[in-house]
């Protein structure tokens, strides 16, 4: 091999740390509207296209912790929250679904959450809040990603966290599996006018985004 | 980029014994991402550096190594990427970051003359990982692949042993399980100086 003096060593480091000076990852986002997306993960062993009915409580409950079982769930303020469920719904109806009441065994049970708390692993929040709607429910159940894991972020100020359930496929473990996961992330920035507009864009992109759950 | 040239317009400077067996090469590579790669990022990489070693058999014939490291980036405003089961819709950072490493043949031609075309081909592998970052997300793939590299290029010899290469290396990554083939095309200027 040739690198025979130290000065020439020195000078094939200096050009390697110049090239390395480039970076693995040369950009990154720089401002807020950057952080502002839309993420939906399903499950590949659940049949979507058997599934024709949803229900979908009548409003968004509030993460702030983990709400201990039985006690009444804080919920989103309702100008927000009730164009949450009306943009689900209406994304639902659009593609071929039917709403019925979550006691008539409805194929699927949306549960659509809003999360303002950083630092907090954003799916796993506790089956405390469901208590008062999940048919049969009792306290000790949990959930689980029936052949997939979702990505997610440990930070997760301002998402809206759409969990959709399969109330017939609860495990002998009391674990209820969730087929699709829906996020959308950047919801506490900008103006009161803005984020309604924005609410029903992003959903509409994670139902766009699915087309797994067209009829 | 001066910064990039700078230290090879310091290399060339220095002495070196006239009769090189065996040679190091430094060259800096423009790439051109093709096919999946191209998909994934359509924007050509100024960022990557090649280092290389060969061994000269006799005069027209080498054999040697390359290794390789090359950075491809885009930036997308908004949109969906979708990977398996999985989508992300927002404002988009894709990154590929590609290791190489082969061994290589040459076939030098015009023995003796300052100007000397080669020709060469390597086999080896490719560590691609692919990023993609979207708001707080990131999606990751990085498959090893086995890589074909054939090359063309011309040397110019400079002094003392030391010649200036340019060359067109097209990197071919095959198919694994985990990603299609990765590929690019790189235009290079180099450095070669031997003992």
């Amino acid at each position: 091999m040739t690198m025979r003096t130290p000065t020439r060593s020195l000078l094939g480091a200096l050009l390697l740390t110049a090239l390395l000076g480039a970076g693995c990852y040369p950009d990154q986002p720089d401002n807020i509207a950057a952080y502002d997306l839309v993420y939906t993960a399903y499950s590949p062993s659940y049949d979507f296209s058997a599934a024709r009915t949803y229900s979908i409580p009548d409003s968004v409950v509030l993460v702030t912790g983990n709400a201990a079982d039985g006690d009444a769930p804080s919920v989103v303020d309702p100008l927000y929250g009730d164009q949450i469920i009306a943009r689900i719904k209406q994304n639902f109806n659009a593609y071929g679904w039917e709403e019925v009441n979550s006691l008539d065994s409805p194929d699927v049970i949306m549960l659509p959450a809003v999360s303002k708390t950083e630092n907090v692993t954003v799916y796993n929040y506790g089956w405390g809040y469901w208590g008062g709607y999940y048919p049969g429910y009792y306290p000790g159940w949990g959930w689980y990603y029936p052949g997939y894991a979702p990505s997610y972020s440990s930070y997760t100020s301002g998402s809206l966290i759409m969990l959709m359930t399969d109330p017939n496929g609860v495990s002998p473990s009391n674990n209820v599996p969730i087929v699709w996961t829906g996020v959308v992330n950047g919801l506490l920035e900008g103006s009161n006018t803005s984020l309604i507009a924005r609410i029903q864009s992003t959903i509409d992109e994670a139902f766009e985004q699915s087309s797994i759950l067209k009829h | 980029m001066l910064r990039y040239f700078l230290p090879l317009a310091i290399l060339t400077a220095l002495p070196s014994a006239s009769k090189a067996q065996d040679l190091m090469i430094l060259e800096y590579p423009i790439a051109i991402p093709v096919g999946d790669l191209n998909s994934y990022i359509n924007e050509p990489s100024f960022r990557g550096f090649n280092l290389g070693y060969r061994h000269m058999i006799d005069g027209t014939r080498a054999v040697g190594m390359d290794m390789g490291w090359q950075t491809f980036y885009e930036h997308v405003d908004r949109g969906t990427y979708q990977d398996d089961n999985q989508a992300l819709t927002g404002e988009q950072y894709r990154y590929t970051n590609a290791f190489t490493a082969s061994v290589q043949i040459d076939q030098i031609f015009r023995e003796g003359q300052d100007i000397r075309p080669y020709i060469g081909v390597g086999i080896g592998t490719i560590y691609a990982r692919r990023t993609l970052d979207v708001g707080l997300y990131r999606l990751e793939r990085d498959p090893w692949q086995f890589l074909v590299q054939p090359e063309v290029g011309v040397s110019f010899y400079l002094a003392n042993g030391n010649a200036l290469l340019l060359s067109a290396n097209y990197y071919a990554g095959f198919k694994s399980k985990e990603l299609e083939g990765q590929s690019f095309l790189a235009m290079s200027i180099g450095y070669a100086f031997g003992d």
